[in-house]
């Protein structure tokens, strides 16, 4: 029971901030800080990385571990800890986040060297150097680019991850088309959530109107990808992505190809940060704990915000007697940035 | 490791500063305080529905 990963196993996944450090200052980044204050050296991410195993041992599930940050390449610890995971049998995958800026033939050797990393995903924000760089900082695209030829040319999948804005959104039709071009694995149209850095570009949300019209075209264009073969993934198991999905408006149960997901805080998933603090979500700034003083049992067994996020019933608004609970749920980050309240409805709902 | 200040980090990370609660075990039933889908087998008996998850980390399709 439980969620299943791709080798068919009980899996939990952790998204682990391993350091707030970093090399760009992205307009809508949800970090704020970026002193690398009060992080941890190897020995203190090997203690973290020891009570995860630990945990998924008793559970009797697989780790699925994303490690990102700030930017993961900059924390020199990166790629020992990445080994230190991979040498147990718990952990399943590893996928690292980062802004691509920092790959070269070196980087992609180590990375190579691992032996479960899934794949990389590296944040694009325009499908040309004007738009990426206006967003991410000037050279950002062509740096990131180079990022993903190496990887590519490596044979390391790589996921493109665009985070959805309104001084964006007409680059849409061209990342897709780049993401296909570039032989990339996974495309993830993410929606701007206005927390952090990000809280002072408010206007940058979209309406639920114009969501409705961007999603509705994506949507189109994944379709398109999987009628004909193609090997780019367009992500659309985000909340609000059912409401897209025509051939599973009416059915229960979704199938592979089926746009949708309801938001996992509560059900299968933490966020870490740089300094031990849990979050149930890296765009819900709420600690729920620290692994330096409280043991992941603890949080996740008695976290009064879990139960009350993961028990849908405590939803508001449209959200609480919606159809697609099942598959959406709605974005609690939206709705907390956006209200102050994380059980309110999702404010880019277009249903 | 050193001693977290959890407080001050937060604030400079603009984090909310709210004490972490929790549940007293007491009050949970022994399958919410040991099994770790205990939620999510919850939500799937009150829909009666088969979930569709994600993860909220690299935001692949979980299924």
């Amino acid at each position: 029971m439980g969620s299943i990963n791709q080798e068919n196993k009980p899996y939990f996944g952790f998204q682990w901030h391993i350091t707030n450090r970093c090399n760009l200052r992205c307009a809508h980044c949800y970090q704020e800080d970026y002193s690398g204050s009060n992080e941890l050296d190897l020995d203190g991410l090997k203690q973290i990385a020891d009570e995860i195993i630990r945990t998924l041992a008793g559970w009797r599930k697989q780790g699925d571990i994303a490690i990102t940050g700030g930017e993961p390449l900059l924390k020199e610890e990166a790629f020992s800890l990445i080994g230190y995971l991979e040498s147990s049998g718990h952990i399943a995958s590893v996928d690292i986040l980062s802004n691509g800026t920092l790959i070269n033939e070196s980087i992609v050797e180590q990375i190579r060297d691992l032996n479960k990393v899934r794949c990389v995903q590296i944040s694009l924000d325009g499908a040309s150097a004007e738009s990426n760089d206006s967003i991410r900082g000037k050279g950002t695209f062509e740096k990131a680019i180079t990022g993903i030829r190496l990887l590519r040319k490596s044979g390391i999948s790589v996921n493109i991850m665009f985070t959805l804005q309104r001084r964006n959104v007409e680059d849409i039709p061209s990342i897709i088309d780049l993401a296909m071009a570039e032989g990339i694995s996974s495309l993830t149209i993410e929606r701007f959530v206005p927390t952090g850095s990000g809280a002072k570009i408010r206007g940058e949300l979209l309406s639920p109107e114009e969501t409705k019209r961007v999603f509705g075209y994506i949507s189109e264009r994944a379709e398109q990808e999987i009628n004909r073969g193609g090997l780019t993934s367009i992500s659309r198991s985000r909340p609000l992505w059912v409401m897209c999905d025509k051939s599973s408006r009416s059915a229960d149960t979704p199938n592979m190809n089926a746009a949708g997901g309801i938001c996992s805080i509560g059900l299968d998933g933490l966020c870490i940060l740089p300094d031990a603090t849990v979050l149930p979500c890296r765009r819900l700034p709420i600690p729920m704990g620290n692994l330096r003083k409280d043991s992941l049992l603890k949080i996740w067994h008695t976290s009064d915000l879990l139960w009350e996020i993961a028990d849908k019933r405590n939803l508001k608004g449209k959200c609480n007697s919606c159809e697609f609970i099942t598959r959406c749920s709605g974005c609690r980050a939206m709705a907390y940035a956006c209200t102050g309240d994380y059980l309110a409805e999702d404010p880019q709902c277009f249903k | 490791m050193s001693e977290t200040r959890i407080a001050s980090e937060l604030s400079k990370e603009g984090l909310t500063l709210v004490e972490p609660t929790f549940r007293k075990e007491s009050e949970l039933s022994l399958d919410q305080r040991t099994d770790p889908d205990y939620r999510l087998k919850e939500l799937q008996r009150l829909s009666g529905k088969e979930l569709s998850l994600i993860c909220s980390k690299c935001h692949h399709c979980r299924r």
